[in-house]
């Protein structure tokens, strides 16, 4: 006699007609005996029927749409798929792009590669950080200036050493204020200024340019950042051309002005 | 493409039991299909037979992989059901009855473990025989009859619980 259990494992080859005939007729037996095998039974045949009546489902009427899009991208050209590459990093792309882009992106591995070379590329740029300075280099950029300080300081008193000696063989008059030395540094930045601005606008008629070569400076010692020497050999050859170019510009205005100790001397 | 369309998104929507999901998985399965394209074989017999059984394929792979990791179940099932209904012009009472019984089955289908569901889905509802369905899946077709079978008692049980039947 077959027990609820047996019966229950054969349930399924029963409704498929795949039992033998001898485990058919147990099968019948123990349905007519056993009022919850024969409940059971109904559910799985009813359950059964209505998977057998379940529906097709209709897809949302722009699948087949998207359908085409997708393999309108799949199909697009791998040099198209490359030059659409900086604009997807950017954010740029246009819905209809990006879909495009991804529907190749998913069926072309050699595109896929590259985009996620790209990525890694773009990622490790990101990391970069500055580099440290070399050690002893702020200590040596403070020297550098100091010197070109001692320079124009210098020349300055160069400068007042011959009024002071003009003045006194007379060959001009006293001035009215007599520069004092704590004028000194004021006079020295306020020349440097001028100086400065004097070479903006003269845009290169005096032959020493300083901007450009600022910029050179800093555009050098980013790329060999590592080398302090190098930044500093640079700083003193920017120290030179900032003394020759006080020099050149001094003597120029000298000879341009005619008389620069009058205008100095009035107020 | 618009009658193959819906038949795969019919098998996606009964494996996956979300619409979101089933169009996903449409999609996806188009994609393999472009790549794949190149593959077929005339002598194999009928482009459209060749396309359902690579489809049918696909679909089983992906559900697989997805039921490994279940991160998104068929729980949204005919939650915008509602809103596509209202759109129908002709919505007579009974077809309304009778997509909703689609939607229960569905439901319970999705309430199946996934290996259960697999094998009841392929036999009763798309008709496959046990060894389709073994060559299929990859198992035994012993363990197929046995997965249909407690698949079936399980169907039964959860559609007696949600009062279908």
């Amino acid at each position: 006699m077959m027990d609820c259990r047996q019966f229950e494992h054969l349930i399924s080859e029963y409704l498929d007609g795949t039992l033998s005939e001898e485990r058919a007729e147990a099968f019948v037996a123990h349905l007519f005996s056993c009022a919850a095998c024969r409940a059971l039974l109904d559910d799985v045949q009813a359950a059964l029927a209505l998977c057998r009546s379940v529906e097709e489902v209709a897809p949302s009427p722009d699948l087949d749409a998207r359908l085409r899009h997708v393999l309108r991208g799949a199909a697009m050209s791998c040099g198209a798929f490359g030059e659409l590459i900086p604009n997807y990093f950017d954010g740029v792309l246009t819905a209809d792009e990006y879909h495009l882009f991804e529907a190749h992106a998913r069926v072309c591995s050699n595109c896929r590669q590259a985009l996620e070379d790209v990525a890694a590329v773009l990622r490790l740029l990101n990391d970069v950080g500055p580099v440290a300075l070399p050690e002893s280099l702020n200590e040596r950029l403070l020297k550098a200036v100091r010197l070109l300080d001692r320079d124009l300081s210098r020349s300055w008193l160069w400068r007042l050493r011959r009024r002071w000696a003009a003045w006194r063989l007379g060959w001009s008059g006293p001035p009215r204020s007599l520069p004092l030395p704590q004028w000194a540094m004021a006079m020295v930045l306020c020349a440097a200024t001028f100086g400065l601005v004097f070479l903006n606008f003269s845009g290169g008629g005096g032959g020493v340019s300083i901007r450009p070569a600022i910029a050179r400076l800093f555009d050098r010692a980013a790329a060999v950042s590592m080398e302090g020497e190098r930044m500093v050999e640079h700083v003193e050859r920017w120290r030179a051309q900032v003394s020759a170019f006080l020099r050149t510009f001094r003597s120029d205005r000298e000879r341009s002005e005619g008389a620069p100790k009058e205008r100095r001397s009035s107020p | 493409m618009r009658q193959y369309s819906r038949r795969v998104y019919n098998l996606a929507y009964r494996f996956t039991g979300n619409r979101a999901a089933a169009e996903d998985l449409t999609q996806e399965v188009f994609l393999r299909l472009y790549r794949t394209l190149e593959q077929y074989d005339p002598r194999e017999g009928d482009l459209a037979n060749w396309l359902m059984r690579v489809a049918r394929n696909l679909i089983i792979d992906e559900y697989r992989r997805r039921a490994r990791t279940p991160t998104e179940a068929g729980e949204d099932l005919g939650d915008h059901e509602y809103h596509l209904r209202a759109d129908e012009r002709d919505d007579p009472h009974a077809l309304v009855e009778r997509r909703e019984l689609s939607e229960l089955i569905h439901a319970a289908l999705a309430k199946l473990s996934p290996e259960l569901r697999a094998c009841v889905i392929l036999r009763d509802l798309e008709g496959l025989s046990y060894q389709e369905i073994a060559e299929l899946l990859h198992i035994p077709e012993g363990t197929v009859k046995s997965r249909i079978n407690r698949g079936r008692l399980e169907l039964a049980r959860v559609l007696r619980r949600m009062r279908v039947i």
